[in-house]
């Protein structure tokens, strides 16, 4: 990668336009398939917001979460050609929403995430995002990508954030990861929104950016 | 250096000071230390009861690699119990007066369980805190659950907040 350089606190890199394009509309195709999935499952139409591709440290993503914000996480560790994480998060009330709909339940009826069958119903929500997103990336690239069992957490943003960027900050030594980030939101008032967020590990995300650099090539 | 210092004691509305992570904040009577959303990270305090100064750090990983980290000082486990304490000291504490209280160190989810960073952080904290010659006087570490923490300096109480509520230790 062009811009990777060892700093003071270990790897640090910058992407270039072109990077940053492409990665972007990578972001795009796979956030759609993965939407689309989520659309076909609840029956619910879906808006999709694709933020541009963004190179953030541990800091800087603090500042930029709702820290003690209550969200349902759903954790998926990739491996295979691609290496990295993937978190897909339902904000509290979003995640009661799809809830009701899972469940057959009347809308508003959830108000807590008390039992094993509602966190299931959500773990499979996120499962199955992860893995559409995931698969449009390997389609793209033909290579493989294998998803770990999902884990699922209901609690603050910031501590499973911050779990997971410490984590790569440690094995990667590095304190910035490049997030890839999805907004979805329904087109009706049931108010369901949510986050796909991908921590590439460097070797992966180096290997990306080659092929992605051959295919324009 | 991420500390702060306020010279007039008495008259003063309660501050609240935030430590991101790999931050310090020392500050005295009446004001606030807090670390919001703790994960594997651990949130540890100071505290010097007849001074009323209390300190708080978030602290992220157990070890700095080389030692030539320039970043902020209290990311790392081993680098900022010193620190912190030599910060503590500096605001007039005696270091046999101090007690050290600290919570986090979970890990949020099952699949990241191998990785025991949370676990590792809190037993380097320990080590450094035995190292130091502070006592520990409370801990809620571990788990699998999110924390706020918040250091009063005024009474010294450190309080953890969870999803399931607050208590004090």
């Amino acid at each position: 990668m062009n811009g990777r350089k060892e700093g003071p606190g270990g790897l640090e890199f910058e992407l270039n336009a072109f990077q940053k394009d492409a990665l972007n509309e990578l972001g795009n195709i796979a956030s759609c398939h993965a939407v689309t999935s989520l659309a076909e499952m609840t029956g619910v139409t879906m808006n999709i917001k694709v933020p541009p591709v963004e190179v953030v440290s541990i800091e800087g993503a603090e500042k930029k979460i709702a820290i003690e914000k209550m969200v349902a996480g759903i954790f998926v560790q990739l491996s295979g050609g691609f290496s990295g994480y993937l978190l897909v998060l339902f904000p509290e009330r979003s995640a009661f929403s799809l809830i009701d709909i899972l469940m057959g339940k009347m809308p508003g009826e959830t108000k807590s995430i008390g039992t094993e069958m509602e966190e299931s119903a959500l773990m499979e929500l996120g499962n199955m995002l992860a893995s559409s997103f995931c698969d449009a990336i390997a389609d793209f690239f033909q290579f493989s990508m294998m998803p770990s069992p999902p884990s699922f957490s209901f609690d603050m943003m910031s501590a499973m954030m911050e779990n997971l960027m410490v984590a790569m900050a440690e094995a990667e030594k590095t304190e910035q990861v490049i997030l890839f980030k999805c907004d979805f939101k329904d087109e009706t008032e049931k108010g369901i929104y949510g986050y796909i967020m991908l921590f590439p590990h460097h070797d992966s995300l180096k290997n990306m950016l080659s092929l992605l650099e051959a295919e324009v090539k | 250096m991420a500390t702060e210092r306020l010279e007039s004691e008495s008259e003063d509305e309660v501050e609240r000071y935030y430590a991101g992570i790999g931050e310090m904040k020392v500050a005295h009577n009446p004001h606030q230390l807090i670390i919001m959303g703790l994960g594997s990270c651990i949130g540890l305090a100071l505290y010097d009861r007849p001074a009323k100064v209390g300190g708080i750090a978030h602290i992220m990983l157990p070890e700095g690699k080389d030692g030539s980290n320039t970043g902020k000082c209290c990311k790392f486990a081993d680098i900022a119990v010193p620190v912190l304490v030599k910060e503590m000291l500096r605001h007039k504490t005696a270091k046999e007066r101090i007690v050290a209280k600290m919570a986090g160190g979970a890990s949020m989810f099952s699949a990241m369980d191998s990785l025991q960073i949370g676990d590792r952080n809190a037993i380097v904290v320990k080590e450094e805190l035995k190292k130091a010659g502070i006592m520990l006087a409370g801990e809620d570490t571990g788990g699998n659950y999110g924390r706020t923490v918040t250091l009063d300096t005024c009474t010294g109480v450190f309080s953890v907040k969870t999803k399931d509520g607050i208590k004090s230790i």
